[in-house]
């Protein structure tokens, strides 16, 4: 950035204009626009003012309708500039006057109804002044002025601010110039001394110190700085004296090190030379010249090549030492030893050792060592080898040596013969003979035991049988081992071989008797074993592993674990630690696991076997099979407790008295009963006491006969408890005997029987009760099939009935009872449900022992056994033919009911008829009235008087009836006459018309009355909907009367055959007790709906009636006879309808949602369609 | 003002059945020149109005501030309904307007502003001077009314409405005409202009 690289002083200056500038910039920014701000506040406050004077000053012009004066009152807005037009609006919206400053049209926009002010887009203001008059707007006032003096005014503000800043500017700059020289000016002399330290490296300047400020602080610091720095370089130049001095002594040191290194390397006795790289001899001892016998000249010249000549001229073998050198020259980092023999007999070991300084090689140290001295002493060393041979010789053993390929046999001590019975010249010269002579079967593998002592083994030991040239076999143990040089080579094979027959012998005889007893240990019956004294197995014999299945190898060490049963296991580690600790024997019972995973019991027992310490050396264990025995004892076990358990659960109990000491044995369950305490045993007496009299004679005599005599006694006896219950019990026992015949002991059971005597009980008076019973109770077996269920039972009652006595009936079947009248279906049913299991109940005819029958109610049970099996069936039996007569008796009665219910119907149908005439003789009344007031009041009397009025002027009539005043009314009188009678006349026949109409009504409701009280029973084939229409005619006066609206709904219109008369009754009475309901329930809208229809099976009449209704409780009793709601009501009417609904095989149903919500009585009818319905 | 509405014509009392007859003889003037005159006298009844916002009466003129300012007309009614729909419901200077029908020149007194028909003027030349006093302003239509002492004359200038103000009579009334209204005059008289 050019600016990071302006000078300081550059760059304070150019700080202070750029924020000067901004600042005049925002400052002269913010004014202005505040000024256009204020400055368009102030325009619309002018405006306002002007547009308001100006608008009081029109509002006489525009009251008044003077636009002149109006236009005058604008023009005065001239002398504002500014105001580029103006107009008055009236109050219909019309411009009433207009001014414009400029030529150029300017369109006027309607006024928006109030005070309004607002600028343009264009910066222009436009003002909306309502004018008022008394409160009233009477016309707007519109002002437009122009931008001009917005924009100008925003021009020269801008020209002010834009000089404002130059000149402001143009000062900054040169304040700035002027002033950053206080805070440069130290910067950059500082900056002048600093460069003047680097360059000079003057360290003693000092930068002049100025004010306390941020820049006086820095030159402090780079003052301090510059102390630091003079300090520490006379601090170096001290230490540079020191080193110096440090650097002497070291020199000195280092002297020192060398002489005593010099003097170490005379000290020594080998010759010791170092030469470089660069064959240079560096340095040598003088016992190395010696060696050598060295010239000193060839030393002092230091070259190696000189000097290896001059060694080189000495030793026996000049080039190969030569070659060796060079060598050793190549590979100066190597180690080497070597040995060099020189001319004059000695011989010198040279070692060569890298020279190295750090880790690099600079040059060799070669050690010369005269050993010709130790190589006398080896020579006498083997002198005394000589004599080991000659011992070698001497011993039993075979000693040898051979080649490192064993082809060639350099020593073999005499040893050989003895053992192989042969010559040791043969095998020098035939090497390979011994191999002939080892035992064929022996051979190969104790050549191949050879053949690894050539390849790599270092010592081998094989035992093998060689067969001697007399043919005697012998036993032999060659050990072989291979001898090496200093190298590492294999340069011989040496061994020793052994006649090791007497101890195989030994052996093979051990092994024989291991042998047999491991057969006899396999023979055992049982698992043998051995074990450490740790219990690690080492034996098992092999029925060991056919039982558990385990092999040898798993079963050893711990592995014998594994079979034991996971429960007997903490108990066998338990008993085995035991024996262990206690040095006892192990005696265990557990289970096993076989092959196949079942478990038997064992018996395992181990007996250990001691050192003479007494430390043990072995386990011996067997295991034997005892799970029979096991399986034995627990089944006896087990019944034992099924004995002790059925003691329990029959209340049995067992006991025993041995004759000589009287002393008495009681069973857990004795013991239990009497609530003695287990195990104990009581005395005699005591025994006894506990049976009251005259129980206790008859045991003690029943004790005593059997003790006598062995006569065995079973007895019943009240036994009194120790806790104070008393108890039925049962006593019985037998005698044993001695072998002499005498009795040793009594011992028998002893049995609470209570609860058998309790049933019993019950038993006898369940038994009385049935025999006194008053009604035949009969019980058979559960026999259905042919010849049927024979009887077991009867009591007195049943003969009493039947007349056939108890010998008479036991074995017999039911059917004795039978005879030709008895309902075959009632006793197939009966069969039926027994079958089934389920009880019956029926009657029929059935035949005393004397031939007389009788109507026999009867019902039977089943009676099952605990399994629920059925073992028998039960019988109770009435004899009901009284109650069968008293039936019949009550039927005929209800029949005659029936009759007299349905005369009170034809009652019913008279009334109705009755009324019906009564209605039309209403009618009949008041015709025979009207006529009879028309005869009364005729005018027919007045032609009596006309006629008396001629007679009195008989003479004179012709002049009566001209001159005569009343005489000339009399035409015209007469005409008047003759109209009234004629109409008089006319009126009577219509009545008397009346009346013949409602006699012929008359004759037809009786002739239909007529129809309908024939006698019924008659099957017709009547049309539905017509017999409705005639019961509706037989009710229509008494319908019409109460003013009832009758409505048809004939869906169907079928014929049936039926009881004509009998179903005309049921309609009669649903139409009559419809419009009974409907009186009740109030003056209008009465109405009875009649609906037929019919569908395959049924016809349905069903009248509808919107009256009282029915409350739900009166539904179920409305058909009962005598139930009535109305007080007039007798109770019939339903009753007998229902009666007549059942003998025409139909039935009547009520509907009904309650109290007045109407009612529905349907009349159901079978039917049978003959063909289409009309 | 209108009739009972009784079916019998002719019932009522002998008031109404007067200004019933009134009635029947304006409706039977010629309906021509009545509509000319209906738009004259509508512009008129509205200046009439407007007066009384530019007319400031004597405080003493008004029992209280609640009081209406009354139109009184003497002479035959030439505005038919239009003064009265004018005015109703407007206000000037804050009072109700009212119109009333004079019988006489010498009811006018008691109200504010009189307007004096075409035809009376010469009846009202003995009564001016006594409205004067009583501080009512005068208008007319009688070109001679301003020389007879009354104050407003709307006159007819290129056919439209204009008015003359006689400010010396008003001024004798102790009205004071705002400026606004005498700048609208067309002649304002100073000083009492001269009988024709």
């Amino acid at each position: 950035m050019i600016f990071t690289d302006l000078s300081i002083r550059r760059k304070l200056i150019v700080l202070c204009l750029l924020t000067s500038g901004v600042v005049l910039l925002l400052a002269s920014g913010g004014f202005v626009v505040y000024d256009q701000f204020a400055y368009r506040r102030q325009m619309i406050r002018d405006l306002s003012i002007t547009a308001e004077m100006t608008g009081y000053n029109s509002a006489s012009a525009l009251a008044f309708n003077d636009s002149v004066s109006a236009a005058r009152t604008l023009q005065g807005l001239a002398i504002h500039p500014n105001l580029s037009a103006a107009c008055i609006f009236g109050q219909d919206g019309a411009i009433f006057a207009r001014y414009q400053r400029d030529a150029d049209p300017v369109g006027f926009e309607s006024p928006p109804g109030g005070f309004v002010a607002r600028f343009d887009d264009d910066g222009d203001l436009d003002i909306f002044q309502p004018i008022l008059s008394d409160g009233e707007i009477i016309g707007t006032l519109f002002l437009r002025s122009d931008f001009r003096g917005l924009h100008g005014r925003l021009w020269r503000f801008s020209l002010i601010a834009g000089v404002v800043l130059l000149i402001s500017l143009l000062l900054a700059y040169c304040l700035a110039a002027r002033l950053q020289g206080v805070i440069s000016g130290p910067i950059l002399e500082l900056a002048a001394v600093a460069t003047r330290v680097a360059t000079e490296k003057a360290y003693g300047l000092r930068a002049v110190e100025r004010g306390n400020d941020e820049v006086g602080r820095l030159i402090d610091g780079f003052n301090g700085m510059l102390d630091q720095i003079q300090l520490h370089d006379a601090e170096l130049e001290g230490s540079r004296h020191e080193l110096e001095h440090r650097v002497a002594e070291r020199t000195k040191e280092l002297a020192r090190s060398i002489s005593l290194l010099n003097a170490t390397l005379e000290s020594t006795s080998d010759g010791i030379v170092v030469v470089d790289l660069a064959n240079r001899v560096t340095s040598h001892n003088s016992k190395f010249s010696a060696l050598w016998q060295f010239p000193p000249a060839v030393l002092e010249r230091g070259d190696a090549r000189e000097a290896r000549a001059h060694t080189a001229g000495q030793v026996r073998d000049s080039p190969r030492f030569l070659r060796r050198v060079s060598e050793l020259q190549a590979t100066p980092e190597i180690e080497a030893f070597d040995v060099v023999e020189l001319k004059d007999g000695r011989t010198f070991e040279r070692y060569v050792f890298p020279q190295r300084m750090g880790a690099e090689v600079v040059g060799v140290v070669i050690h010369w060592r005269d050993v010709t001295a130790r190589q006398r002493a080896e020579e006498t060393l083997r002198e005394s080898e000589e004599k080991f041979r000659l011992l070698a010789d001497n011993i039993t053993d075979a000693f040898w040596i051979r080649s490192a390929d064993m082809k060639a046999v350099h020593y073999i001590s005499a040893g050989f013969e003895a053992i192989w019975g042969r010559s040791r010249e043969n095998l020098f010269s035939q090497p390979h003979e011994w191999v002939d002579a080892i035992f064929p079967a022996d051979r190969e593998r104790v050549t191949a035991a050879f053949a690894t002592l050539v390849e790599n083994q270092p010592a081998i030991s094989v035992e093998y049988r060689i067969v001697r040239p007399d043919d005697t076999i012998r036993w032999v143990q060659s050990r072989g081992f291979q001898v090496r040089d200093a190298t590492g080579h294999v340069v011989r094979l040496t061994g020793v071989v052994t006649d090791i027959t007497p101890r195989k012998e030994a052996e093979v005889a051990l092994l024989e008797r291991e042998t047999e007893l491991r057969v006899m240990a396999e023979a055992m019956p049982q698992m043998v074993w051995k074990c450490r004294a740790d219990g690690w197995n080492v034996y098992f014999n092999q029925r060991w592993v056919d039982y558990t299945g385990l092999t040898q190898d798993e079963s050893r060490g711990a592995g014998w674990f594994k079979p034991f049963h996971p429960e007997d296991q903490p108990r066998a580690a338990t008993a085995w630690k035991n024996a262990v600790e206690n040095n006892a024997e192990y005696n265990l019972e557990c289970r096993l696991r076989d092959r196949h995973g079942g478990y038997r019991w064992f018996l395992i027992r181990a007996v250990p076997q001691r050192n003479d310490a007494g430390a043990i050396l072995w386990w011996f264990g067997t295991c034997t099979d005892i799970d029979e025995q096991k399986q034995t004892a627990e089944v006896l076990a087990q019944k034992n407790a099924l004995i002790r358990i059925a003691g329990r659960v029959t209340q049995t109990g067992g006991w025993a008295v041995e004759t000589d000491t009287q002393e008495i044995f009681w069973s857990d369950e004795v013991c239990d009963l009497i609530g003695y305490p287990h195990g104990k045993t009581p005395r005699m007496a005591d025994a006894m006491a506990l049976y009251p009299e005259p129980w206790r004679a008859k045991i003690v005599e029943a004790l005593g006969v059997c003790a006598q005599d062995g006569t065995p006694f079973d007895l019943e006896a009240e036994i009194d408890t120790l806790s104070g219950r008393r108890l039925w019990v049962r006593v019985c026992g037998e005698a044993e005997r001695r072998a002499d015949g005498s009795v040793k002991r009594l011992q028998g059971a002893f049995q609470d029987i209570s609860a058998r005597k309790q049933a019993e009980e019950s038993l006898q008076l369940l038994s009385s009760a049935v025999e006194q019973a008053r009604e035949s109770i009969t019980i058979t077996d559960a026999q259905l099939d042919v010849p049927g269920p024979r009887i077991v039972f009867v009591n007195p009652a049943y003969t009493a009935m039947t007349g056939f006595s108890r010998e008479e009936t036991l074995g017999q079947t039911p059917r004795l009872l039978q005879g030709p009248r008895t309902d075959r279906a009632v006793l197939d049913r009966l069969r039926q449900n027994l079958t089934r299991g389920e009880e019956f109940e029926g009657e029929a005819i059935n035949y005393r022992k004397d031939g007389t029958a009788f109507t026999l109610e009867w019902q039977i049970a089943p009676i099952r056994n605990a399994g629920g099996v059925i073992t028998h069936f039960v019988s109770l039996q009435r004899d009901i033919t009284e109650r069968k007569q008293a039936e019949a008796e009550l039927a005929s009665t209800h029949q005659q009911l029936i009759k007299a219910s349905r005369q009170a119907g034809m009652a019913e149908v008279a009334t109705g008829v009755l009324h019906n005439i009564g209605n039309v003789l209403n009618s009949v009344n008041v015709s025979a009235t009207l006529v009879m007031d028309h005869v009364r009041q005729t005018k027919a009397a007045n032609i009596a008087k006309l006629s008396a009025l001629f007679n009195q002027h008989k003479a004179t009539i012709g002049d009566f009836l001209v001159k005569d005043p009343r005489g000339q009314m009399i035409p015209t009188y007469l005409a008047n006459l003759a109209e009234e009678l004629a109409a008089e006349h006319q009126t009577m026949l219509t009545e008397l018309d009346h009346l013949r109409k409602n006699i012929d009504h008359i004759k037809d409701i009786v002739a239909r009355q007529q129809t309908y009280a024939r006698t019924s029973g008659v099957l017709e084939t009547v049309s539905v909907p017509d017999l409705i229409e005639d019961a509706l005619r037989m009710n229509a006066g008494s319908l019409a009367g109460h003013d009832v609206q009758i409505m048809r709904d004939y869906q169907a219109r079928p014929v049936l055959t039926t009881d004509k008369h009998k179903l005309m009754q049921i309609i009669i009475n649903f139409v009559r007790n419809a419009k009974t309901a409907c009186n009740e329930s109030g003056p209008t809208g009465k109405r009875i709906v009649i609906r037929t229809t019919a569908d395959e099976h049924f016809v349905t009449i069903a009248v509808v009636d919107n009256g009282v209704g029915i409350p739900a409780e009166n539904l179920v009793r409305i058909f009962a006879h005598g139930f009535t709601t109305r007080k007039t009501g007798h109770g019939f009417g339903l009753h007998s309808a229902a009666l007549a609904a059942k003998e025409l095989g139909g039935s009547i149903t009520v509907l009904s949602d309650g109290p007045d919500t109407g009612a529905t009585f349907i009349l159901e009818l079978p039917f049978q369609p003959e063909g289409p319905s009309q | 003002m209108h009739a009972s509405p009784s079916i019998l014509p002719f019932a009522g009392r002998p008031r109404a059945w007067f200004v019933w007859l009134a009635l029947a003889a304006a409706v039977a003037l010629p309906t021509l020149a009545r509509a000319q005159n209906a738009k004259e006298y509508q512009v008129k009844a509205a200046f009439l109005y407007n007066f009384t916002k530019f007319v400031e009466w004597a405080p003493e003129r008004f029992a209280d501030r609640a009081r209406p300012i009354v139109i009184g007309l003497v002479g035959p009614n030439p505005f038919g309904n239009e003064l009265t729909k004018i005015v109703a419901g407007r206000k000037a200077n804050g009072r109700d307007i009212v119109v009333k029908q004079l019988a006489s020149a010498a009811e006018a007194g008691a109200v504010h502003v009189v307007f004096v028909g075409a035809g009376e003027d010469a009846a009202m030349r003995s009564a001016l001077a006594a409205l004067r006093a009583a501080g009512v302003l005068t208008v007319s239509e009688s070109p001679h009314f301003k020389a007879i002492g009354g104050m407003i004359t709307f006159v007819r200038e290129s056919d439209k409405v204009r008015f003359e103000i006689n400010q010396h009579a008003s001024e004798q009334a102790g009205l004071k005409i705002s400026a606004q209204l005498l700048k609208l005059a067309t002649v304002v008289h100073r000083k009492s202009p001269a009988s024709p």
